[in-house]
């Protein structure tokens, strides 16, 4: 009975050694066809100067992530696409959120990533197209398109005030496109308009288009074209090549500001700046970033990656 | 062979029954708890849920067609063009003689979801999310009207205002979206085990409206 038993227990071990590297060896194999998918959504991405940090979202088919994980990450960079420009950023944060979202049968996990740019004192700063490098310890690496990334200087207002705002959004070559923005001024002085500044450098607008409409209850998809037949012309300054306009004191004006793109593309957060003239004093007026709609036909990206595990 | 017949008449007779007793979670003047107002922009003649008539919605239910296994459905409207308002985001007032300066941090959600009124058999949340409804029907009602990008993405952003004395400042949502409804059966073995009345709203856009207001 021993000797059977002496002559079975190595076949014994020797066969439970070989399931358990035949397990090992089928295991590593899984692993490696392990695919990592993420969904990002392009956005514009407003920065204060005085504190450029922003929060992303971004969606992982695998919970606690070894790619969005601070322990793995070697370094992250913002780089713009269009040219060779770059930036070492400082990731502040990786947090793993309680949302998941479902898409093609698929479970996502949200992951929240807090980013400083190490940009001081700077007034104007814009990436349109940006975007997020990681680099990990192992060596890899992975990019995220995460859409246009503006600093701007944030300034004291004194004379005016906003009462309405509501974004006029058309389609145009299959884009919903935000062609104008309604907006109601009011002043408690008599000022000058002199010029408006949109701070994203792809959308500018011009002074002798502005119209003032005498009724704001129009649909946000309403036709800029027709809107913009049924305005009247606003109080241009006398003389003044630079078409300024009038402000009086307490009276409430309701404008269309159409906008002008460079390239047509679906931007529907805008920031400007009103220049205005008051007892010869220039002032700027900053309208924060406002967001004027949201669109499904918006596109989104899913990105896959081959998880190496090496 | 009576005995087994009786038996499957009875349970699908409770079932039935007990379908009906089950509360519509129709909460809004629209039958959507998210919407407070829905108007159809090309379809006047078009009708919500919850403005069809008993004899109406008996008619739409009696236009399911039969089949062998699962679900069946019947659009009576397909993807009619919406105007609706999804709520106030916020709203501010000002009792005070002075100017106030007020800085909000919202969280956007670019809308994508499904949203389920009406009653009907199936049991339906208070929430009217996808989760809450079986996929076999979502799928057949997605077969029916065609399918949809159900997938959303949230941002923040933070924006501030001046508020006059005397003055109330708000931030409203509102936008286009497709809405379709209909009735659906399932069936097991060719006989009906379930009843229900549905209602799909895809958002297309959102748009964000600031105005002021005098108290």
């Amino acid at each position: 009975m021993k000797k059977k038993f002496k002559i079975i227990l190595p076949f014994v071990i020797t066969s439970i050694l070989g399931l358990a590297i035949i397990a090992f060896i089928v295991f590593s194999f899984v692993r490696k066809k392990d695919y990592n998918y993420y969904l990002v959504s392009e956005e514009n991405y407003y920065l204060d100067a005085n504190n450029p940090t922003f929060n992303i979202g971004i969606y992982s088919n695998h919970q606690h992530d070894y790619y969005l994980n601070s322990k793995t990450i070697n370094n992250v960079k913002i780089k713009n696409e269009l040219n060779d420009e770059f930036y070492t950023v400082k990731l502040n944060q990786i947090v793993e959120e309680d949302s998941i979202k479902v898409y093609q049968e698929k479970e996502y996990y949200k992951y929240r990533l807090n980013i400083t740019l190490p940009l001081k004192e700077i007034d104007k700063f814009q990436i349109n197209e940006t975007l997020l490098e990681f680099t990990y310890h192992s060596e890899e690496k992975m990019t995220l398109k995460i859409g246009s990334l503006i600093i701007y200087k944030p300034s004291d207002n004194l004379h005016l005030n906003i009462s309405a705002m509501k974004g006029i959004v058309n389609p145009l070559n299959n884009l919903q496109i935000l062609c104008g923005i309604g907006i109601s001024l009011k002043s408690n002085v008599d000022l000058i308009m002199k010029k408006i500044i949109i701070l994203d450098d792809r959308v500018s607008l011009k002074m002798d288009e502005i119209k003032i409409l005498d009724k704001t209850d129009y649909q946000n998809s309403t036709n800029l074209e027709e809107l913009l037949e049924g305005g009247r012309l606003p109080d241009f300054v006398f003389n003044d090549p630079s078409q300024a306009i009038k402000i009086s004191k307490n009276t409430n004006y309701h404008y269309v500001l159409p906008l002008t793109y460079q390239k047509l593309t679906t931007i529907n957060t805008l920031a400007f700046k009103i220049i205005y003239e008051y007892q010869n004093v220039e002032y700027e007026y900053l309208i924060n970033p406002f967001k004027f709609f949201s669109t499904t036909a918006q596109d989104y990206q899913v990105i896959k990656y081959v998880a190496t595990n090496s | 062979m009576k005995k087994i017949f009786k038996f499957n008449l009875i349970l699908m007779m409770i079932g039935l029954i007990s379908g009906l007793l089950i509360p519509s979670e129709a909460s809004s003047s629209t039958g959507h708890k998210d919407y407070n107002k829905i108007t159809f922009l090309y379809n006047p003649e078009s009708k919500l849920l919850v403005n069809n008539t008993t004899g109406e919605l008996n008619i739409m239910m009696s236009k399911v067609k039969k089949k062998a296994f699962g679900w069946s459905v019947y659009s009576n409207i397909a993807n009619n063009i919406v105007m609706y308002e999804a709520g106030t985001i916020f709203s501010r007032s000002n009792n005070t003689s002075q100017t106030i300066d007020f800085k909000y941090n919202t969280t956007y959600t670019t809308k994508k979801q499904l949203s389920y009124g009406g009653s009907g058999t199936i049991g339906m949340k208070a929430s009217g999310k996808i989760g809450s409804v079986s996929a076999s029907l979502d799928s057949s009602i997605r077969a029916e009207i065609g399918v949809k990008n159900d997938v959303t993405f949230e941002e923040e952003m933070d924006f501030s205002i001046k508020i006059l004395p005397n003055k109330r400042v708000s931030l409203l949502v509102k936008g286009l979206a497709t809405l379709s409804n209909g009735a659906s059966k399932y069936f097991f073995l060719g006989i009906c085990t379930k009843k229900s009345y549905w209602e799909c709203i895809d958002i297309m856009n959102e748009y964000y409206e600031l105005y002021e207001e005098e108290i």
